[in-house]
Protein backbone atom coordinates (compact mmCIF):
# COMPACT_ATOMS: atom_id res chain seq x y z
CA UNK A 1 0.00 0.00 0.00
CA UNK A 2 1.38 3.38 -1.33
CA UNK A 3 2.32 5.57 -4.66
CA UNK A 4 4.72 5.25 -6.72
CA UNK A 5 5.27 7.02 -9.60
CA UNK A 6 7.61 4.90 -12.11
CA UNK A 7 9.07 6.89 -14.97
CA UNK A 8 5.40 8.40 -15.55
CA UNK A 9 4.89 10.72 -18.73
CA UNK A 10 2.27 12.75 -19.75
CA UNK A 11 1.37 14.64 -23.08
CA UNK A 12 -1.75 16.85 -23.14
CA UNK A 13 -2.81 16.88 -26.81
CA UNK A 14 -0.75 14.49 -28.14
CA UNK A 15 -0.32 13.73 -31.74
CA UNK A 16 -1.69 17.17 -32.59
CA UNK A 17 -0.02 20.63 -33.23
CA UNK A 18 -1.30 22.01 -29.54
CA UNK A 19 0.83 18.69 -28.30
CA UNK A 20 1.94 20.01 -24.71
CA UNK A 21 4.27 17.70 -22.62
CA UNK A 22 3.85 18.71 -18.61
CA UNK A 23 5.10 15.37 -16.79
CA UNK A 24 8.64 13.84 -18.45
CA UNK A 25 9.38 10.39 -16.73
CA UNK A 26 8.49 11.45 -12.88
CA UNK A 27 9.86 8.59 -10.17
CA UNK A 28 8.15 9.67 -7.15
CA UNK A 29 7.56 7.61 -4.30
CA UNK A 30 5.02 8.99 -1.47
CA UNK A 31 5.00 7.99 2.20
CA UNK A 32 1.86 6.58 3.18
CA UNK A 33 -0.29 8.20 6.60
CA UNK A 34 2.09 11.33 5.83
CA UNK A 35 0.98 14.58 4.72
CA UNK A 36 2.99 15.71 1.70
CA UNK A 37 2.88 19.44 0.33
CA UNK A 38 3.88 19.73 -3.61
CA UNK A 39 4.92 22.58 -4.62
CA UNK A 40 6.31 24.49 -7.52
CA UNK A 41 5.62 27.32 -10.17
CA UNK A 42 2.85 27.57 -12.86
CA UNK A 43 2.79 25.34 -15.45
CA UNK A 44 5.29 23.06 -13.34
CA UNK A 45 3.14 19.98 -13.84
CA UNK A 46 1.54 20.00 -10.27
CA UNK A 47 -2.00 19.69 -11.04
CA UNK A 48 -1.13 16.96 -14.14
CA UNK A 49 0.40 15.01 -11.25
CA UNK A 50 -2.54 15.01 -8.70
CA UNK A 51 -4.86 13.88 -11.45
CA UNK A 52 -2.77 10.69 -12.23
CA UNK A 53 -3.56 9.68 -8.71
CA UNK A 54 -7.28 8.76 -9.07
CA UNK A 55 -6.70 7.83 -13.03
CA UNK A 56 -8.59 10.89 -14.21
CA UNK A 57 -5.28 11.32 -16.19
CA UNK A 58 -3.93 7.79 -17.65
CA UNK A 59 0.05 8.71 -18.13
CA UNK A 60 0.90 8.64 -21.47
CA UNK A 61 4.26 6.28 -20.44
CA UNK A 62 5.21 4.49 -17.50
CA UNK A 63 3.45 3.39 -14.84
CA UNK A 64 2.01 4.18 -11.28
CA UNK A 65 0.91 2.10 -8.25
CA UNK A 66 -1.78 3.69 -6.04
CA UNK A 67 -2.56 1.62 -3.15
CA UNK A 68 -3.23 -1.64 -4.76
CA UNK A 69 -3.99 -0.48 -8.38
CA UNK A 70 -1.32 -0.34 -11.15
CA UNK A 71 -1.93 1.84 -13.55
CA UNK A 72 0.36 1.15 -16.65
CA UNK A 73 0.95 3.20 -19.59
CA UNK A 74 -1.11 2.03 -23.06
CA UNK A 75 -2.83 -1.17 -21.24
CA UNK A 76 -6.15 -0.58 -20.45
CA UNK A 77 -6.97 0.35 -17.08
CA UNK A 78 -9.63 -1.44 -15.00
CA UNK A 79 -11.61 -0.89 -12.34
CA UNK A 80 -10.79 3.01 -11.82
CA UNK A 81 -14.36 3.65 -10.23
CA UNK A 82 -12.54 1.21 -7.05
CA UNK A 83 -9.30 3.32 -7.00
CA UNK A 84 -11.72 6.51 -7.35
CA UNK A 85 -13.57 5.55 -4.02
CA UNK A 86 -10.30 5.36 -2.23
CA UNK A 87 -8.43 8.53 -3.58
CA UNK A 88 -10.40 11.63 -2.75
CA UNK A 89 -9.45 14.67 -5.15
CA UNK A 90 -10.56 17.81 -4.06
CA UNK A 91 -9.94 19.99 -7.34
CA UNK A 92 -8.67 24.11 -7.67
CA UNK A 93 -12.23 26.03 -6.80
CA UNK A 94 -14.31 23.10 -6.07
CA UNK A 95 -17.03 24.60 -5.45
CA UNK A 96 -18.20 24.80 -8.77
CA UNK A 97 -19.30 20.96 -8.14
CA UNK A 98 -21.86 21.70 -5.93
CA UNK A 99 -25.35 21.17 -7.77
CA UNK A 100 -27.67 19.22 -5.70
CA UNK A 101 -31.23 20.97 -4.50
CA UNK A 102 -30.02 20.32 -1.17
CA UNK A 103 -26.67 19.80 0.45
CA UNK A 104 -27.46 16.76 2.09
CA UNK A 105 -28.15 15.69 -1.02
CA UNK A 106 -25.05 16.69 -2.63
CA UNK A 107 -22.80 15.33 0.10
CA UNK A 108 -24.41 12.12 -0.41
CA UNK A 109 -23.77 12.04 -3.91
CA UNK A 110 -20.78 10.59 -3.99
CA UNK A 111 -21.03 7.97 -1.40
CA UNK A 112 -23.93 6.86 -3.26
CA UNK A 113 -22.51 6.69 -6.56
CA UNK A 114 -19.78 4.37 -4.70
CA UNK A 115 -22.80 1.88 -3.91
CA UNK A 116 -23.30 3.11 -0.54
CA UNK A 117 -26.94 2.61 1.00
CA UNK A 118 -28.43 6.16 1.52
CA UNK A 119 -28.87 5.74 5.18
CA UNK A 120 -25.28 5.11 5.94
CA UNK A 121 -24.32 8.10 2.94
CA UNK A 122 -26.82 10.48 4.99
CA UNK A 123 -24.63 9.29 8.27
CA UNK A 124 -21.44 10.19 6.65
CA UNK A 125 -22.66 13.19 5.16
CA UNK A 126 -23.80 14.51 8.29
CA UNK A 127 -20.63 13.41 10.04
CA UNK A 128 -18.13 15.18 6.87
CA UNK A 129 -20.27 18.40 7.24
CA UNK A 130 -19.51 18.42 10.95
CA UNK A 131 -15.54 17.95 10.32
CA UNK A 132 -15.56 21.18 7.82
CA UNK A 133 -17.25 23.31 10.80
CA UNK A 134 -20.84 23.72 9.54
CA UNK A 135 -24.00 22.56 11.64
CA UNK A 136 -26.76 20.13 11.18
CA UNK A 137 -28.97 23.39 10.27
CA UNK A 138 -27.33 23.78 6.74
CA UNK A 139 -28.31 20.14 5.50
CA UNK A 140 -31.42 20.91 3.98
CA UNK A 141 -30.33 24.50 2.30
CA UNK A 142 -29.47 24.48 -1.06
CA UNK A 143 -25.51 24.98 -2.13
CA UNK A 144 -25.83 27.98 -4.16
CA UNK A 145 -27.33 29.72 -1.94
CA UNK A 146 -24.07 29.68 0.48
CA UNK A 147 -21.17 32.25 0.85
CA UNK A 148 -18.13 30.82 -1.23
CA UNK A 149 -16.54 30.08 1.97
CA UNK A 150 -19.02 27.83 2.84
CA UNK A 151 -19.38 26.90 -0.38
CA UNK A 152 -16.06 25.64 -0.42
CA UNK A 153 -16.18 23.32 2.71
CA UNK A 154 -19.27 22.15 1.50
CA UNK A 155 -17.74 20.92 -1.56
CA UNK A 156 -14.71 19.84 0.20
CA UNK A 157 -17.52 17.71 2.40
CA UNK A 158 -18.53 15.94 -0.28
CA UNK A 159 -15.40 14.70 -0.79
CA UNK A 160 -14.80 13.51 2.97
CA UNK A 161 -18.28 11.70 2.45
CA UNK A 162 -16.69 9.73 0.44
CA UNK A 163 -14.29 8.13 3.49
CA UNK A 164 -11.25 7.86 1.17
CA UNK A 165 -7.89 6.74 1.93
CA UNK A 166 -5.65 9.02 0.03
CA UNK A 167 -6.81 12.65 0.31
CA UNK A 168 -5.34 15.17 -2.68
CA UNK A 169 -5.73 18.88 -2.65
CA UNK A 170 -5.41 21.44 -5.42
CA UNK A 171 -4.64 24.31 -3.56
CA UNK A 172 -7.61 23.98 -1.41
CA UNK A 173 -7.04 27.33 0.47
CA UNK A 174 -7.02 29.03 -2.55
CA UNK A 175 -9.15 32.14 -2.70
CA UNK A 176 -10.20 31.76 1.52
CA UNK A 177 -9.76 34.17 3.97
CA UNK A 178 -6.30 33.94 6.03
CA UNK A 179 -8.88 32.45 9.41
CA UNK A 180 -10.29 29.91 7.11
CA UNK A 181 -7.66 28.97 5.25
CA UNK A 182 -6.21 27.85 8.81
CA UNK A 183 -9.07 26.09 9.86
CA UNK A 184 -8.61 24.06 6.46
CA UNK A 185 -5.21 23.42 6.87
CA UNK A 186 -5.85 22.55 10.54
CA UNK A 187 -8.47 20.10 9.18
CA UNK A 188 -6.58 18.75 6.40
CA UNK A 189 -4.01 17.89 9.56
CA UNK A 190 -5.98 16.28 12.03
CA UNK A 191 -7.14 13.81 9.53
CA UNK A 192 -4.03 13.03 9.06
CA UNK A 193 -3.03 12.39 12.30
CA UNK A 194 -5.85 11.55 14.24
CA UNK A 195 -7.17 9.32 11.43
CA UNK A 196 -4.52 8.05 9.87
CA UNK A 197 -5.48 9.55 6.46
CA UNK A 198 -2.50 9.93 3.29
CA UNK A 199 -2.79 13.94 2.47
CA UNK A 200 -1.10 15.89 -0.49
CA UNK A 201 -1.49 19.23 -0.50
CA UNK A 202 -0.85 21.46 -3.68
CA UNK A 203 0.00 24.64 -2.45
CA UNK A 204 1.82 28.47 -2.53
CA UNK A 205 1.83 29.25 0.91
CA UNK A 206 4.72 28.21 2.41
CA UNK A 207 3.72 29.00 6.32
CA UNK A 208 1.24 26.08 5.48
CA UNK A 209 3.73 24.05 3.67
CA UNK A 210 6.40 24.36 6.92
CA UNK A 211 3.40 24.40 9.96
CA UNK A 212 0.94 21.32 8.72
CA UNK A 213 3.23 19.24 6.30
CA UNK A 214 5.61 16.56 6.77
CA UNK A 215 7.20 16.04 3.64
CA UNK A 216 7.82 18.26 0.86
CA UNK A 217 8.03 17.51 -2.87
CA UNK A 218 9.20 20.64 -5.54
CA UNK A 219 8.14 20.44 -9.12
CA UNK A 220 10.02 21.84 -11.82
CA UNK A 221 8.87 22.05 -15.47
CA UNK A 222 7.32 18.78 -15.14
CA UNK A 223 10.08 17.11 -13.08
CA UNK A 224 10.59 16.25 -9.57
CA UNK A 225 12.92 18.61 -8.22
CA UNK A 226 13.46 17.06 -4.80
CA UNK A 227 11.61 15.36 -1.88
CA UNK A 228 12.32 15.99 1.05
CA UNK A 229 11.19 16.37 4.16
CA UNK A 230 9.67 19.50 5.68
CA UNK A 231 12.23 20.41 8.34
CA UNK A 232 15.45 20.07 5.62
CA UNK A 233 13.61 22.07 3.15
CA UNK A 234 13.79 25.15 4.87
CA UNK A 235 17.18 24.67 6.46
CA UNK A 236 19.16 25.60 3.68
CA UNK A 237 18.16 28.90 2.72
CA UNK A 238 20.08 28.96 -0.36
CA UNK A 239 18.39 26.03 -1.95
CA UNK A 240 15.01 27.99 -1.67
CA UNK A 241 16.70 31.30 -3.25
CA UNK A 242 17.43 29.18 -6.13
CA UNK A 243 13.77 28.05 -6.45
CA UNK A 244 13.02 31.58 -6.13
CA UNK A 245 10.70 30.48 -3.18
CA UNK A 246 9.93 32.90 -0.59
CA UNK A 247 10.89 31.00 2.85
CA UNK A 248 8.35 31.37 6.11
CA UNK A 249 8.52 33.92 8.31
CA UNK A 250 10.12 32.22 10.67
CA UNK A 251 12.82 31.12 8.71
CA UNK A 252 13.41 34.80 7.15
CA UNK A 253 13.63 36.35 10.52
CA UNK A 254 16.43 33.33 11.28
CA UNK A 255 17.90 34.57 8.53
CA UNK A 256 18.33 37.89 8.96
CA UNK A 257 19.76 37.79 12.61
CA UNK A 258 21.71 35.34 10.96
CA UNK A 259 23.24 38.00 8.48
CA UNK A 260 23.79 40.55 11.28
CA UNK A 261 25.70 37.95 13.79
CA UNK A 262 23.11 36.08 15.51
CA UNK A 263 24.15 32.23 16.13
CA UNK A 264 20.14 30.52 15.46
CA UNK A 265 20.55 26.78 14.58
CA UNK A 266 18.97 25.98 11.45
CA UNK A 267 16.40 23.99 12.87
CA UNK A 268 14.74 26.40 14.54
CA UNK A 269 10.75 26.45 13.16
CA UNK A 270 8.91 27.60 15.46
CA UNK A 271 8.18 31.35 16.98
CA UNK A 272 8.65 30.14 20.62
CA UNK A 273 12.55 28.55 20.08
CA UNK A 274 13.21 31.60 18.04
CA UNK A 275 12.16 33.71 20.81
CA UNK A 276 14.04 31.68 23.20
CA UNK A 277 17.44 31.93 21.21
CA UNK A 278 17.25 35.04 21.02
CA UNK A 279 16.79 36.15 24.46
CA UNK A 280 19.69 33.26 25.43
CA UNK A 281 22.13 35.46 22.54
CA UNK A 282 20.58 38.85 24.02
CA UNK A 283 21.76 37.58 28.00
CA UNK A 284 24.81 36.02 26.84
CA UNK A 285 26.20 39.50 25.62
CA UNK A 286 24.12 41.70 27.80
CA UNK B 1 -13.05 17.81 -26.87
CA UNK B 2 -9.93 19.29 -26.91
CA UNK B 3 -10.35 17.97 -31.05
CA UNK B 4 -12.90 19.56 -31.92
CA UNK B 5 -11.68 21.77 -35.36
CA UNK B 6 -15.23 23.14 -36.98
CA UNK B 7 -14.33 27.22 -37.01
CA UNK B 8 -11.23 26.68 -35.15
CA UNK B 9 -8.86 30.11 -35.83
CA UNK B 10 -5.27 28.15 -37.58
CA UNK B 11 -2.79 30.95 -37.45
CA UNK B 12 -0.61 30.35 -40.48
CA UNK B 13 1.41 32.93 -42.67
CA UNK B 14 -0.88 32.86 -46.11
CA UNK B 15 -2.30 35.54 -48.85
CA UNK B 16 -5.77 34.74 -47.60
CA UNK B 17 -4.48 35.17 -43.80
CA UNK B 18 -4.02 38.40 -44.40
CA UNK B 19 -6.65 39.22 -46.41
CA UNK B 20 -9.68 41.94 -44.99
CA UNK B 21 -12.19 40.11 -43.42
CA UNK B 22 -14.98 41.71 -44.83
CA UNK B 23 -13.91 40.90 -48.26
CA UNK B 24 -13.30 37.06 -46.95
CA UNK B 25 -16.82 37.17 -46.18
CA UNK B 26 -18.36 38.98 -49.30
CA UNK B 27 -16.40 36.35 -51.24
CA UNK B 28 -18.00 33.81 -49.04
CA UNK B 29 -21.71 34.82 -49.30
CA UNK B 30 -20.73 35.04 -53.30
CA UNK B 31 -18.94 31.18 -53.34
CA UNK B 32 -22.17 30.26 -50.89
CA UNK B 33 -24.88 31.15 -53.53
CA UNK B 34 -22.97 29.33 -56.51
CA UNK B 35 -23.06 26.31 -54.72
CA UNK B 36 -26.47 26.70 -54.20
CA UNK B 37 -27.24 27.06 -58.17
CA UNK B 38 -28.11 23.88 -59.45
CA UNK B 39 -24.96 24.03 -62.36
CA UNK B 40 -24.80 20.37 -62.83
CA UNK B 41 -21.67 17.95 -63.08
CA UNK B 42 -19.69 20.58 -64.59
CA UNK B 43 -20.33 23.44 -62.71
CA UNK B 44 -19.34 21.32 -59.43
CA UNK B 45 -16.24 20.61 -61.15
CA UNK B 46 -15.20 24.34 -61.72
CA UNK B 47 -16.36 25.28 -57.63
CA UNK B 48 -14.63 22.10 -56.57
CA UNK B 49 -11.19 23.03 -58.22
CA UNK B 50 -11.43 26.61 -56.78
CA UNK B 51 -12.29 25.82 -53.14
CA UNK B 52 -9.50 23.11 -52.98
CA UNK B 53 -6.78 25.24 -54.54
CA UNK B 54 -8.25 28.55 -52.11
CA UNK B 55 -7.59 25.84 -48.77
CA UNK B 56 -4.57 24.98 -50.27
CA UNK B 57 -3.83 28.41 -50.75
CA UNK B 58 -4.46 29.47 -47.30
CA UNK B 59 -1.84 26.95 -46.47
CA UNK B 60 -4.48 24.35 -44.76
CA UNK B 61 -3.81 20.58 -44.81
CA UNK B 62 -6.72 19.12 -46.79
CA UNK B 63 -6.53 16.65 -43.44
CA UNK B 64 -7.57 19.05 -41.22
CA UNK B 65 -10.33 20.12 -43.79
CA UNK B 66 -11.36 16.59 -43.66
CA UNK B 67 -11.12 16.71 -39.60
CA UNK B 68 -13.81 19.22 -39.78
CA UNK B 69 -16.65 17.23 -41.99
CA UNK B 70 -16.35 14.61 -39.78
CA UNK B 71 -19.52 16.06 -37.81
CA UNK B 72 -21.23 16.00 -40.89
CA UNK B 73 -20.99 12.55 -41.93
CA UNK B 74 -24.00 11.47 -39.11
CA UNK B 75 -26.23 13.67 -41.23
CA UNK B 76 -25.39 12.48 -44.37
CA UNK B 77 -26.02 9.09 -43.35
CA UNK B 78 -29.45 10.26 -41.88
CA UNK B 79 -29.94 12.03 -45.22
CA UNK B 80 -29.23 9.02 -47.62
CA UNK B 81 -32.06 7.11 -45.34
CA UNK B 82 -34.61 9.74 -46.05
CA UNK B 83 -34.28 10.11 -49.25
CA UNK B 84 -34.21 6.14 -50.04
CA UNK B 85 -37.79 6.30 -48.83
CA UNK B 86 -38.72 9.52 -49.87
CA UNK B 87 -37.36 10.02 -53.37
CA UNK B 88 -39.21 7.12 -55.78
CA UNK B 89 -38.10 8.64 -59.22
CA UNK B 90 -35.60 7.19 -61.81
CA UNK B 91 -34.26 3.73 -62.23
CA UNK B 92 -34.53 1.24 -60.33
CA UNK B 93 -31.06 0.44 -58.67
CA UNK B 94 -31.33 -2.39 -56.77
CA UNK B 95 -34.16 -4.24 -54.92
CA UNK B 96 -33.70 -5.14 -51.08
CA UNK B 97 -36.44 -7.85 -50.40
CA UNK B 98 -39.61 -6.05 -52.17
CA UNK B 99 -37.95 -2.65 -51.30
CA UNK B 100 -37.17 -0.81 -54.44
CA UNK B 101 -34.13 1.46 -54.16
CA UNK B 102 -34.25 4.15 -56.85
CA UNK B 103 -31.08 6.06 -58.70
CA UNK B 104 -32.40 9.00 -57.44
CA UNK B 105 -32.31 8.75 -54.49
CA UNK B 106 -28.72 7.90 -54.31
CA UNK B 107 -28.50 10.77 -56.94
CA UNK B 108 -29.67 13.08 -54.71
CA UNK B 109 -27.78 12.31 -51.51
CA UNK B 110 -24.54 12.55 -53.53
CA UNK B 111 -26.01 15.96 -54.39
CA UNK B 112 -26.22 17.35 -50.75
CA UNK B 113 -22.93 15.98 -49.98
CA UNK B 114 -20.94 17.57 -52.31
CA UNK B 115 -22.82 21.01 -51.42
CA UNK B 116 -22.55 20.16 -47.80
CA UNK B 117 -18.79 19.18 -48.72
CA UNK B 118 -18.39 22.38 -50.40
CA UNK B 119 -19.80 24.73 -48.15
CA UNK B 120 -17.57 23.36 -45.17
CA UNK B 121 -14.51 24.00 -47.26
CA UNK B 122 -15.68 27.59 -48.36
CA UNK B 123 -16.72 28.48 -44.41
CA UNK B 124 -13.29 26.64 -42.98
CA UNK B 125 -11.52 28.49 -45.36
CA UNK B 126 -12.89 31.80 -43.92
CA UNK B 127 -12.95 31.04 -40.26
CA UNK B 128 -9.41 28.66 -40.28
CA UNK B 129 -7.88 32.17 -42.20
CA UNK B 130 -9.72 35.54 -40.14
CA UNK B 131 -9.34 35.90 -35.85
CA UNK B 132 -12.69 35.73 -34.36
CA UNK B 133 -12.29 39.03 -33.38
CA UNK B 134 -11.28 40.68 -37.13
CA UNK B 135 -14.40 38.30 -38.41
CA UNK B 136 -16.96 40.14 -35.82
CA UNK B 137 -15.29 43.79 -37.04
CA UNK B 138 -16.07 42.50 -40.41
CA UNK B 139 -19.25 41.66 -39.64
CA UNK B 140 -20.27 44.74 -38.00
CA UNK B 141 -18.77 47.01 -40.49
CA UNK B 142 -20.49 45.02 -43.41
CA UNK B 143 -24.34 45.40 -41.50
CA UNK B 144 -23.61 48.99 -40.78
CA UNK B 145 -25.85 49.97 -43.85
CA UNK B 146 -28.43 48.28 -42.49
CA UNK B 147 -28.48 50.56 -39.40
CA UNK B 148 -31.18 52.63 -40.79
CA UNK B 149 -33.14 50.14 -41.09
CA UNK B 150 -33.16 49.42 -37.20
CA UNK B 151 -30.32 46.86 -37.71
CA UNK B 152 -28.39 46.86 -34.79
CA UNK B 153 -24.88 45.64 -36.35
CA UNK B 154 -23.21 47.25 -33.40
CA UNK B 155 -24.66 44.88 -30.62
CA UNK B 156 -24.85 41.70 -33.05
CA UNK B 157 -20.99 42.35 -33.50
CA UNK B 158 -20.20 42.48 -29.98
CA UNK B 159 -22.89 39.19 -28.95
CA UNK B 160 -20.91 37.29 -31.38
CA UNK B 161 -17.33 38.15 -30.54
CA UNK B 162 -18.56 37.71 -26.69
CA UNK B 163 -20.14 33.79 -27.60
CA UNK B 164 -16.53 33.15 -30.14
CA UNK B 165 -14.94 34.24 -27.10
CA UNK B 166 -16.41 31.79 -24.49
CA UNK B 167 -16.81 28.36 -26.47
CA UNK B 168 -13.36 27.04 -25.06
CA UNK B 169 -13.60 28.61 -22.06
CA UNK B 170 -17.06 26.43 -21.69
CA UNK B 171 -15.05 23.61 -22.82
CA UNK B 172 -12.68 23.69 -20.48
CA UNK B 173 -15.13 23.85 -17.86
CA UNK B 174 -17.29 21.20 -18.88
CA UNK B 175 -13.68 19.26 -18.76
CA UNK B 176 -12.94 20.52 -15.58
CA UNK B 177 -16.68 19.63 -14.33
CA UNK B 178 -16.56 16.36 -15.92
CA UNK B 179 -13.17 15.43 -13.89
CA UNK B 180 -14.32 16.74 -10.80
CA UNK B 181 -17.83 14.51 -10.68
CA UNK B 182 -15.59 11.45 -11.98
CA UNK B 183 -13.60 12.37 -9.06
CA UNK B 184 -17.16 11.77 -6.97
CA UNK B 185 -17.84 8.20 -8.47
CA UNK B 186 -19.55 9.70 -11.69
CA UNK B 187 -19.57 7.59 -14.83
CA UNK B 188 -20.35 9.30 -17.98
CA UNK B 189 -19.89 6.16 -19.62
CA UNK B 190 -21.51 3.24 -18.00
CA UNK B 191 -24.77 2.45 -15.32
CA UNK B 192 -28.23 2.61 -15.94
CA UNK B 193 -30.61 5.17 -17.43
CA UNK B 194 -31.59 6.92 -14.19
CA UNK B 195 -28.06 6.76 -13.43
CA UNK B 196 -26.62 8.48 -16.44
CA UNK B 197 -29.71 11.12 -16.18
CA UNK B 198 -27.90 11.82 -12.53
CA UNK B 199 -24.49 11.65 -14.25
CA UNK B 200 -25.53 14.56 -16.79
CA UNK B 201 -27.17 16.48 -14.39
CA UNK B 202 -24.31 16.55 -12.26
CA UNK B 203 -22.22 18.14 -15.68
CA UNK B 204 -25.31 20.72 -16.52
CA UNK B 205 -26.24 22.34 -13.23
CA UNK B 206 -23.08 23.43 -12.68
CA UNK B 207 -21.92 24.43 -15.76
CA UNK B 208 -24.96 26.75 -15.80
CA UNK B 209 -24.49 28.36 -12.69
CA UNK B 210 -21.12 29.32 -13.36
CA UNK B 211 -22.02 30.10 -17.16
CA UNK B 212 -24.95 32.26 -15.78
CA UNK B 213 -22.05 33.91 -13.06
CA UNK B 214 -19.78 34.48 -15.97
CA UNK B 215 -22.33 36.43 -17.78
CA UNK B 216 -23.28 38.40 -15.11
CA UNK B 217 -19.57 39.11 -14.22
CA UNK B 218 -18.62 40.05 -17.73
CA UNK B 219 -21.75 42.49 -17.81
CA UNK B 220 -20.51 44.31 -14.73
CA UNK B 221 -17.06 44.29 -15.97
CA UNK B 222 -18.43 45.68 -19.40
CA UNK B 223 -20.41 48.80 -17.27
CA UNK B 224 -18.02 49.11 -15.06
CA UNK B 225 -15.70 50.49 -18.05
CA UNK B 226 -18.53 52.73 -19.45
CA UNK B 227 -20.12 50.43 -22.34
CA UNK B 228 -22.87 51.68 -23.89
CA UNK B 229 -24.53 49.91 -26.63
CA UNK B 230 -25.76 52.96 -28.38
CA UNK B 231 -22.48 55.35 -28.03
CA UNK B 232 -20.30 55.88 -30.95
CA UNK B 233 -17.00 54.38 -29.98
CA UNK B 234 -14.13 54.45 -32.13
CA UNK B 235 -11.60 51.66 -33.14
CA UNK B 236 -7.94 50.79 -32.32
CA UNK B 237 -7.95 48.31 -35.39
CA UNK B 238 -8.89 50.43 -38.75
CA UNK B 239 -10.08 47.76 -42.04
CA UNK B 240 -8.29 48.93 -45.49
CA UNK B 241 -9.13 47.46 -48.36
CA UNK B 242 -5.98 46.43 -50.35
CA UNK B 243 -5.44 45.78 -54.26
CA UNK B 244 -5.66 41.70 -52.91
CA UNK B 245 -9.04 42.16 -51.70
CA UNK B 246 -10.48 44.30 -54.22
CA UNK B 247 -9.42 41.44 -56.65
CA UNK B 248 -10.76 38.18 -54.24
CA UNK B 249 -14.26 39.81 -54.50
CA UNK B 250 -13.95 40.53 -57.76
CA UNK B 251 -12.96 36.93 -58.63
CA UNK B 252 -15.78 35.39 -56.55
CA UNK B 253 -17.97 37.44 -58.88
CA UNK B 254 -17.06 36.33 -61.77
CA UNK B 255 -16.81 32.66 -60.13
CA UNK B 256 -20.58 33.10 -59.67
CA UNK B 257 -21.26 34.66 -63.17
CA UNK B 258 -19.48 31.22 -64.70
CA UNK B 259 -21.49 29.26 -62.90
CA UNK B 260 -24.86 31.08 -63.68
CA UNK B 261 -24.16 30.96 -67.16
CA UNK B 262 -22.94 26.77 -67.04
CA UNK B 263 -26.52 26.65 -65.52
CA UNK B 264 -28.76 28.78 -67.13
CA UNK B 265 -26.81 29.45 -70.25
CA UNK B 266 -25.27 26.12 -71.25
Amino acid sequence: MSIEFNKVSYIYSEKTPFEFAALHEVDLKLSEKKMTAIIGATGSGKSTLVQHLNALLLPSGGKLKVLDFEIVAKQKATNLKALRSHVGLVFQFPEYQLFEETIMKDLCFGPKNFGVSEEEAQLKAKKALKLVGLDDSYLEKSPLDLSGGQKRRVAIAGILAMDPDVLVLDEPTAGLDPQGAVQMMSLFRELNQKHGKTVLVVTHDMEHVLNYCDEVVVMKKGEVYSHTSVKEFFQDTTYLDELHILPPAVVRVRQMLNARGFHVPADCFDIKTLCAHIAKEVKHHG
Amino acid sequence: MGNFVLGKYLPYDSVIHKMDPRAKILAMLLVLISIFIPAGYLGYTVLGIVIVATVLMAKLSLKFVWKSMKPMLFMLCFLLVINVFAVKTGDILFTVGTFEIYSDAVFQTVYIAVRLMLMIMVTTCLTATTKPLDLTLGIEDLLKPFKKVGVPAHEIAMMISIALRFIPTLIEETERIMKAQASRGVDLQEGKLKEKIMAILSLIVPLFVSAFQRAEDLANAMEARGYAPGQRRTRYKQLKLHFRDYALMLCSAVLLVLICVIAFVL
